[in-house]
């Protein structure tokens, strides 16, 4: 356990290295924010209501957005998947730790470093625009919404480790991130809340796992999902990391022994 | 004099013809990698497409356009994106911060060659551009679809409009990325010029009002890229427009230039 602690110290220290990232990143993320409000307020000038959202309920939705997602998101597809095909991976197989460990311990500094510094701009963001709205949300939903998301983090980091290893048999990995992308636009909520899909689709929607990374998350905080879904929410979370856990340990078995390094 | 820019242009399109079809070999060597890479294109597509089939599920228009004209400027967009993606960011000005910190500039400036050119246009992204086919295909079912007469003459000042509007968005990335020369290893810069134009172009543009149709219209020109060509195609042509358009664009390709001079003397090589 010490040792994975030490790592962890070491990432972190590696992650501040590239804080200018974070902040284009932030700034990246206002872009697409500011965009969607200016498109929404547009739209709400001719409609009062659309599938229950008055236009505070839709803004304070796509503000919710980036904060969800700096918990929610994960890169490990991207990184351990051009590290197998540049033979980088052996680093880890050589190391005196377990790889899927130590890249686990990887994600969670950077995560960390990441929240440090993200966390607090959108949340500035957040209570600004609840200062100047009707909006009010309860301790209770806030909470139900911060531990979707944090749920929603360690399957993302689950079904991430399992697209990693098909880097062994795939050389376009660079791909896994713009797949995700347009995804979690559609399925993850990213786009628009499911209450304004049809009701046929919004079944398919519900069942696929992408919306614990967006939509489950924002719609508890928003007081827009009954409590009453909570058991068979939590109960699905189980499901999907129990099957891309076992996906995951398929894939890397397999993968690890058609694995061949060239070099260094 | 005119001879001369003549000339100069023809032995740059000559280069661009190059250019692209070594593009074309390169995108095309491996076919399984170009066939994932029409897959990401064309999914980003179908994301965007369905967003607005969604909206439209809840109302019956967005300022004054309804469903298919939306989906004709869907058409557009896609068509845009791609090209201004593909021709300007992907190999190109997405690398030029990397290329800046790691000296790869020397070998361009020793060429017999616009540097501008050669490190905004220098290496196509073929595959960007066969990803335009869906939104063009796009484009000619909403047109029939809005049961709207050829209107050949309005086509014309739609294109002209159009290639403004791509001046302009290439004007804007230029004065923006080639603050990378000034503040070296900052990756976002590129990436921040692109998301700025491919973000605030897809809209109508009519949901720029007050203050916003200023900055839009004026200050980054992106509503000339493809909501007023289609507003020209399908609705009307405002004269207002096509002039503001023309005039902008030679504002800002000048300031482009000039930025360019200006930033690319803080280059300083790299190399042994």
């Amino acid at each position: 356990m010490r040792k994975y602690l030490q790592l962890f110290k070491n990432y972190q220290a590696e992650s501040w290295e590239y804080r200018a990232n974070i902040v284009g990143g932030i700034v990246s993320e206002l872009i697409g924010i500011i965009s969607a409000l200016i498109f929404w307020l547009a739209i709400y000038k001719s409609n009062t209501q659309i599938a229950g959202y008055t236009l505070n309920k839709v803004i304070f939705y796509y503000l919710l957005m980036p904060l969800i997602g700096s918990i929610t998101s994960v890169w490990i597809s991207n990184k351990v998947g051009s590290e197998i095909k540049s033979g980088f991976f052996t680093n880890y197989l050589i190391k005196p730790n377990k790889p899927i460990l130590n890249i686990l311990t990887h994600t969670f500094a950077y995560k960390f470093n990441y929240l440090a510094t993200t966390v607090p701009v959108y949340l500035i963001f957040l209570i600004g625009f609840s200062f100047f709205s009707t909006i009010r949300f309860s301790g209770i939903n806030i909470l139900m919404g911060l531990l979707m998301a944090i749920s929603g983090f360690f399957i993302h980091c689950l079904m991430d480790l399992a697209i990693s290893w098909l880097g062994f048999w795939v050389d376009d990995v660079w791909s896994f991130q713009h797949f995700k992308n347009f995804i979690f636009a559609i399925f993850g909520g990213v786009a628009f809340p499911f209450d304004f899909l049809p009701s046929s689709m919004r079944l398919i929607f519900e069942l696929l796992p992408f919306k614990f990374f967006y939509y489950i998350p924002a719609s508890y905080i928003n007081n827009q999902r009954s409590f009453s879904y909570l058991f068979s929410d939590i109960l699905s979370l189980c499901l999907w990391g129990t099957l891309f856990y076992l996906i995951g340990i398929k894939l890397y078995s397999a993968g690890i022994k058609k694995y061949a390094a060239f070099g260094y | 004099m005119q001879l001369s820019v003549i000339k100069k242009i023809r032995k740059y399109l000559r280069i661009y013809a190059i250019l692209f079809r070594f593009g074309f070999i390169f995108s095309t060597t491996y076919r399984v990698s170009f066939f994932i890479e029409l897959l990401v294109e064309i999914g980003y597509q179908i994301a965007f497409i369905l967003f607005y089939f969604v909206i439209f599920n809840n109302i019956k228009n967005i300022m004054g356009w309804n469903f298919y004209e939306i989906m004709f400027l869907t058409g557009l967009n896609i068509v845009t994106s791609e090209l201004i993606l593909g021709s300007l960011y992907i190999f190109n000005l997405r690398r030029l911060p990397e290329k800046i910190k790691n000296g790869d500039i020397d070998l361009i400036l020793v060429k017999p060659i616009n540097s501008l050119f050669y490190l905004s246009l220098g290496i196509p992204y073929f595959s960007a551009f066969v990803s335009i086919i869906p939104g063009i295909l796009l484009m000619i079912y909403s047109y029939n679809r809005l049961n709207l007469p050829l209107n050949f003459f309005a086509a014309l000042v739609s294109i002209f409009v159009l290639i403004n509007g791509f001046i302009l968005a290439f004007s804007f990335s230029i004065i923006l990325s080639s603050l990378s020369f000034k503040y070296i290893n900052t990756y976002t810069i590129p990436l921040i010029a692109e998301k700025i134009i491919l973000y605030y172009k897809d809209r109508p543009h009519q949901v720029y009002q007050g203050i916003l149709k200023l900055v839009f219209f004026i200050i980054i020109p992106v509503v000339f890229v493809s909501s007023i060509p289609s507003y020209i195609l399908i609705k009307n042509i405002v004269w207002n427009y096509v002039m503001v358009s023309l005039f902008l664009s030679c504002i800002f390709f000048f300031i482009a230039l000039k930025v360019w001079e200006i930033m690319i003397k803080n280059y300083t090589s790299a190399s042994s």
